[in-house]
């Protein structure tokens, strides 16, 4: 079964937007597109049970949105309350200001900040460093597919993806269908004899581990 | 700064990664740690002083480490980092009153950042912080004990704390053949972890 995996995107310039749609639609990621705070909050909530994303790229800078009804710093406070297995990056051409960046922090602690004035390809390597993790014989393949290395099997699966992308962290999964899929992934894992294992810690709550 | 409602903000979502729990008045100290420590091992926490307790409880079971910057501590941390084994470095500033004997306090930032490095990077017996939290034995397991982690960070200094506080740690050791033990200090009483040897590493 596949499921890519979903990444929110905030940008309130229309045309970067669009450029970063077309970047993750490439990676066969599911984005999920605001131009405001407001949006992507409303975006989130509307969809918690189903969509989850792994990724948020956030712009700090919203001057040219259709609405300031909600701040970034509200919707990275939703993100560390509601989506706190979302790996989270906020650009800014700010953010070398200590006051943007105690806000950035405050409001998600674990956010990594990026320069948007080092340009849009910068943003896109920073992000593949962030999600092309390996873990043993195991590697993320453009943020969106875990591939066994000794057989180059690929799974394609949001969850697998974020398992190994938060390893060795604990991951909670939300529903039923999300603790399907690990169980599967952690199946595969072993039919494919990978020196990576799942482990259970009940509650919807896993991780992977490597075998010694 | 920023006058938001601390209860709202998102760095007081709990969470059980390692953390470095900074008190001050205007974050900066926070801000500046970022910078310097590798964020894989820890998330800084950045709280003022009426926010500190509300942070040190976000901080899932406690804190690893609290660094100040302020000349007072409130009342209630002081008593949660009297009974638990959380690291303490204040930086600045002379230490303030009822601290534990353990808390070190640090002229420089050059020193303070030195401090907490060091403390991430310690190995003994064969052990070392994992990523994230915890720490990787020697036979490769991840043991997730925040007692074993402060012990570890610490070492070879003790925590001036109750021998209660480190139960978990000394059976992990057993468990595992180790070759350290949770050790009581003669002269003083703390409690530090020693190599079964009695070396210091």
């Amino acid at each position: 079964m596949r499921a890519n995996p979903e990444v929110l995107i905030l940008e309130d310039d229309p045309e970067k937007l669009e450029d970063l749609r077309q970047e993750f639609i490439r990676k066969r990621f599911h984005p999920l597109t605001a131009r405001s705070a407001s949006r992507a909050i409303s975006l989130l909530k509307n969809n918690l049970e189903s969509s989850r994303p792994i990724l948020a790229v956030v712009d700090w800078d919203l001057s040219k949105a259709p609405d300031n009804i909600s701040t970034t710093s509200d919707l990275l406070t939703f993100i560390a309350h509601e989506l706190s297995d979302c790996l989270v990056i906020v650009y800014s051409a700010n953010v070398d200001s200590f006051r943007v960046r105690s806000e950035i922090h405050r409001s998600h602690p674990r956010a990594w900040l990026h320069d948007k004035r080092e340009g849009d390809a910068s943003l896109i390597e920073r992000i593949d460093r962030m999600l092309e993790q390996t873990v043993e014989d195991l590697k993320v393949k453009d943020g969106s597919v875990v591939i066994h290395t000794p057989t180059n099997d690929e799974h394609h699966h949001r969850e697998a993806v974020r398992l190994v992308v938060h390893y060795p962290e604990i991951v909670t999964f939300h529903s039923d269908s999300a603790t399907k899929a690990v169980r599967r992934f952690g199946d595969w894992l072993a039919k494919h004899d990978s020196r990576v294992t799942l482990i259970s810690h009940g509650n919807r709550k896993y991780r992977l581990t490597v075998l010694q | 700064m920023t006058d938001e409602p601390s209860k709202d903000l998102g760095m007081m979502v709990p969470d059980t990664m390692r953390t470095l729990l900074a008190i001050s008045d205007n974050g900066e100290i926070a801000v500046s740690i970022r910078d310097m420590v590798d964020r894989s091992y820890l998330v800084v926490r950045d709280v003022r002083p009426d926010e500190a307790e509300e942070g040190f409880h976000a901080s899932l079971p406690w804190p690893w480490m609290v660094v100040g910057t302020t000349s007072t501590v409130p009342d209630s941390v002081r008593r949660l980092i009297c009974h638990n084994p959380v690291l303490i470095a204040w930086y600045g500033v002379p230490l303030p009153e009822g601290l534990p004997a353990h808390a070190v306090a640090l002229s420089t930032f050059r020193d303070l950042i030195t401090y907490i490095n060091d403390r991430l990077e310690v190995n003994l017996a064969g052990m070392q912080l994992a990523i994230g939290l915890g720490v990787e034995l020697p036979d490769g397991q991840l043991a997730r004990s925040a007692e074993l982690q402060a012990l570890l960070s610490l070492a070879p200094e003790a925590f001036d704390i109750p021998m209660t506080a480190f139960r978990s740690a000394q059976r992990i050791l057993l468990a595992h053949h180790i070759e350290a033990t949770v050790n009581r200090e003669p002269d003083t009483g703390h409690i530090g972890l020693r190599t079964r040897a009695g070396v210091e590493v």
